[in-house]
């Protein structure tokens, strides 16, 4: 069931990443980052590839929200948002949280001087 | 000038008086001020009082993730986790918005720290697995490192 109101909240937090206007951060999971909202409220965007029944890597996704009391919202690709709009925040996410763009410049520049 | 002053005594009390409430409306406002910068410079202590507390307790979960003693370092986790549920009720009115939002950020971390060491040990973790938990338990301690920073040179502005 599609949730317009999640939907609102993803493309805003995907417009503003794209704008450079929400900043991520690496968590203790290798593919978890996490941004901190106003109103005290933590993002976090996971992307895990867990065995399935036949033993093959099957991939999950999900978008979660928390608050003080734990967790409020948690929005798997589907209905709110597909997967391919998924992959595009958590990509941009994971480029911002590991400083991706950065590294790679300073690469070509150091490759540049080789 | 005695017949003068005879004449309006009244006007003249009731100009001096008027200088003195005045004069006592700007004591007042001076002793005001100098009640809320004590007040404050106490609050801005006792804040700086609790980060410094919680460096050393996340200092402490980044020792014990180091050795492997993933018991400790959730105990520890646990408990700073909850008390930094306390610092953020308990400072909201007076902290700035980066700090605020850098205090769920060191609360969230810690969630993910204690999900990670309690779904598989320390010890059994791959290298990169303890390396990445490390680096999050790091950013715990720098958060609450950079606030306790933060809070002493706004102390020392002060005086």
């Amino acid at each position: 069931m599609e949730d317009p109101k999640t939907r609102q909240l993803f493309l805003q937090v995907l417009q503003k990443t794209k704008a450079g206007r929400i900043t991520w951060t690496p968590t203790a999971n290798e593919s978890e980052f996490l941004t901190v909202l106003p109103g005290e409220l933590a993002l976090l965007i996971s992307k895990t590839y867990e065995p399935d029944s036949y033993g093959n890597p099957d991939e999950q996704a999900a978008m979660v929200l928390r608050g003080e009391d734990g967790e409020l919202l948690r929005v798997e690709p589907g209905d709110t948002f597909n997967w391919s709009e998924f992959a595009e925040l958590y990509e941009l996410a994971r480029r911002k949280a590991l400083g991706v763009d950065a590294k790679v410049d300073k690469l070509l520049g150091d490759l540049a001087r080789m | 000038m005695k017949d003068h002053l005879s004449r309006h005594w009244g006007d003249w009390a009731s100009v001096v008086g008027l200088v003195f409430s005045f004069l006592a409306f700007v004591f007042s406002k001076r002793a005001s001020k100098a009640a809320r910068e004590a007040r404050d410079s106490v609050l801005q202590k006792s804040f700086g009082q609790d980060m410094n507390d919680a460096n050393r307790a996340a200092a402490e979960i980044v020792y014990f993730v180091s050795m492997d003693r993933g018991d400790m370092a959730s105990f520890r986790t646990r408990e700073l986790m909850s008390q930094t549920s306390y610092f953020i009720a308990r400072w909201k009115d007076k902290l700035p918005e980066a700090s605020k939002k850098n205090l769920v950020k060191a609360r969230q971390q810690l969630r993910t720290i204690q999900q990670k060491i309690s779904a598989r040990a320390v010890g059994d973790m791959s290298p990169d697995q303890k390396s990445q938990l490390s680096r999050a338990c790091q950013q715990v301690s720098s958060i609450f490192s950079e606030e306790h920073g933060n809070s002493i040179r706004a102390t020392d502005k002060e005086v």
